[in-house]
């Protein structure tokens, strides 16, 4: 029950784009296209997927303060190196999309041929790193985290579709010039800010 | 001379990363509740975005290319975290202000992309200059979201009371996030209108 | 392939510069920033206390050496377990962040529940002071709460880390909120009750304060871990009240 609710949470009480702004700058640049928006929006659930779990295991045995005691080395048992946390999480996200990019490459073609350019750009995807900033704030546990990584991978993925459908529709209105692209797209985002605002009376229980 | 100038106030209004090259908006959103944080997010992003750029450029020759993007995130994620240091060590109480912060300019496309686009190509004083005039650029356009936001949402600007509330009721949308996104439409709309002299087809 | 050893050479030299450089750094920085924080819990107790330490602007006026020597010389230390029970072999300094903050998973209970007792010089009245955390919307939000000496009666409450949304949550760091707390009471009729936090413009409640609009999830988070902490150091209180 637990884990639906935190499901819930991150997808659509505190969305990781609507609410938590991670993730704007590919947000932005790549919904002009309903594909692209589909395309970016599925490689961000796989990398979110696969990373949150993966620092958590990082940060877990290698990185918290008495972390290294599976070592059994005295020497290292007290060693608390948590100020490379940043560093590591972000190395680690960018071998995993190097990674999952020739992975999915040698094995599942036609995904690679939708998703291979959006790959790369993911690196930059502040959403990456959020949620791996958050899950060590609030104390997941490896299962939490394999959710909640998920789900704010789906809960951008929502975000990113919405606004590419938005942007598709109001091509054929009558937008002031100045305010054609990028600062429509910032209203209509708050707009949509404004409708998920309404998810925030939802009260999960305990 | 004027080459060089023209690099540091190009980014200022008519080539601005945040507004025209959508870079480095999500931080731009978070901190900008308050002025005196956009003002000390803006300063701190300006000094890593220096560093890095000045770095990168140093290393440009030695680099190999396809390994390019992992080690300029090295080089970036270093320079915040001593950044992160320094300031814990030295000046903590606005360390404990910035905390979540000095976390974001890892992740914020301006240093990211400058290094990508500027800095491999060019020699140290240029990128210099370069990030100088993207730091600032920045810096206007968070100091203008923050000023809206406080003014409206509580009323003052960096912490003084300017509309009091004897007869101005914050606007608590203003605070919240769909405030700061409908704020900077408006700012692209106005920049694009007025100050751009250049204005570019999209969609 | 001479390519490749290159790659190899370079992205090695890269770490190790990095890691190498961080490492000294935060090395030698890390007795400087465990001081400030040590500080910082320090000013924040006495000023829970009303003792003046701070300028209004929040910036220490007095000296190293009169802080450390303020206090050791008006605030003694206690340290309880989470059944509220005196840990004798324990003294507060020794305690770290995490045991005083973080919570078990299972019970919801901290490792340790530290008190501090202060003596006013002027009156020689005793106040206690006892350390309340836990999660607000986005963070744990951690704070000292003060007791009068019938320990009930709330002196004053200092919230000192949190990273909640600067002008909505974050405004529980503000003296306006806190000074809300000021002479409500836990107790009602000698017996603990719920603490509550409400929405702003409520019928004047001597255990309840307004909340911060706007900022509902972070009061309900507050509400929730003040409830929480006070639970277990009643246990000590209760007894307390009882050889008084």
């Amino acid at each position: 029950m637990g884990l639906i609710n935190l499901a819930i949470e991150s997808i659509f009480i505190q969305n990781i784009l609507l609410a938590l702004f991670l993730g704007m700058c590919s947000y932005l640049a790549q919904s002009k296209k309903m594909e692209s928006a589909k395309g970016l929006g599925l490689a961000v659930i796989m990398v979110l997927t696969i990373a949150t779990p993966l620092n958590w295991l990082i940060r877990h045995f290698l990185l918290e303060a008495g972390a290294l005691r599976w070592t059994r080395v005295a020497a290292l048992g007290e060693l608390d190196l948590s100020f490379l946390t940043f560093i590591c999480f972000i190395a680690v996200i960018a071998s995993l999309v190097q990674i999952v990019e020739m992975v999915v490459d040698r094995f599942f073609p036609v995904l690679y041929n939708s998703l291979g350019i959006f790959l790369p750009l993911i690196t930059v995807n502040c959403a990456i790193l959020g949620a791996s900033l958050f899950m060590v704030e609030r104390q997941y546990t490896l299962v939490e985290s394999v959710v909640y990584g998920t789900s704010s991978g789906v809960g951008w993925a929502l975000a990113i579709m919405s606004l590419a459908a938005i942007r598709k529709k109001i091509r054929y209105s009558n937008v002031p010039e100045g305010l054609r692209g990028l600062g429509m797209a910032f209203i209509i985002t708050g707009l949509m800010a404004i409708g998920f605002l309404c998810f925030s009376g939802i009260s999960l229980g305990k | 001379m004027a080459k060089l100038r023209k690099i540091v106030t190009d980014p200022l209004a008519d080539n601005n990363p945040v507004t025209w090259q959508v870079l480095g908006v999500c931080s731009a959103l978070a901190v900008t509740t308050k002025v005196s944080t956009a003002v000390v997010m803006s300063l701190a992003l300006t000094v890593v975005l220096c560093c890095s750029n000045v770095v990168i450029s140093l290393l440009r020759n030695m680099i190999p290319n396809k390994i390019r993007m992992i080690v300029e995130l090295c080089v970036i994620a270093t320079l915040v975290i001593l950044a992160d240091l320094l300031l814990r060590a030295f000046v903590y109480d606005i360390s404990k202000q910035l905390s979540v912060f000095v976390g974001l300019i890892i992740t914020n496309c301006i240093v990211m992309g400058r290094a990508e686009a500027y800095a491999l190509q060019n020699p140290p004083l240029k990128s210099l200059l370069d990030a100088l005039g993207n730091g600032f650029g920045y810096s206007i356009i968070l100091i203008a979201v923050a000023s809206f936001r406080e003014l409206l949402g509580s009323g003052s600007w960096y912490g003084m009371t300017v509309l009091s509330e004897s007869w101005y009721t914050g606007n608590t949308l203003m605070l919240l996030p769909p405030g700061a996104f409908v704020i900077i439409g408006l700012l692209i709309w106005f920049q694009r209108t007025f100050i751009s002299k250049t204005l570019r087809e999209e969609d | 392939m001479r390519d490749q050893a290159k790659i190899v050479i370079f992205a090695t030299v890269v770490c190790l510069v990095c890691s190498i450089l961080l490492a000294l750094v935060s090395t030698a920085l890390a007795p400087r920033q465990a001081r400030n924080k040590a500080n910082d819990v320090k000013t924040k107790v006495l000023q829970v206390f009303g003792a003046a330490v701070t300028d209004e602007k929040g910036k220490l006026c007095v000296s190293q050496d009169e802080l450390d020597a303020l206090f050791a010389t008006r605030i003694t230390g206690i340290v309880l377990d989470a059944e509220g029970q005196l840990v004798a072999d324990r003294a507060v300094e020794t305690l770290t962040p995490q045991q005083i903050s973080d919570r078990d998973k299972a019970t919801g209970m901290k490792a340790f529940y530290p008190v501090y007792v202060y003596v006013d010089p002027g009156t020689s009245e005793k106040q206690y002071a006892i350390h309340v955390s836990g999660k607000g919307l986005w963070s744990t939000i951690k704070g000292f709460m003060a007791l009068k000496d019938d320990l009930s009666t709330i002196a004053g409450i200092v919230f000192y880390e949190h990273q909640e949304t600067p002008g909505l949550g974050g405004e529980v760091e503000k003296p306006y909120f806190q000074d809300r707390f000021k002479g409500k009471q836990w107790l009602e009729d000698g017996k603990r009750c719920e603490f509550q936090i409400t929405k702003p413009g409520g019928a004047p409640n001597p255990h309840a304060v307004d909340g911060i609009t706007a900022a509902t999830m972070t009061c309900l988070g507050v509400e929730d871990f003040l409830n929480a902490d006070f639970c277990v150091y009643n246990r000590y209180f209760e007894k307390l009240r009882m050889q008084q």
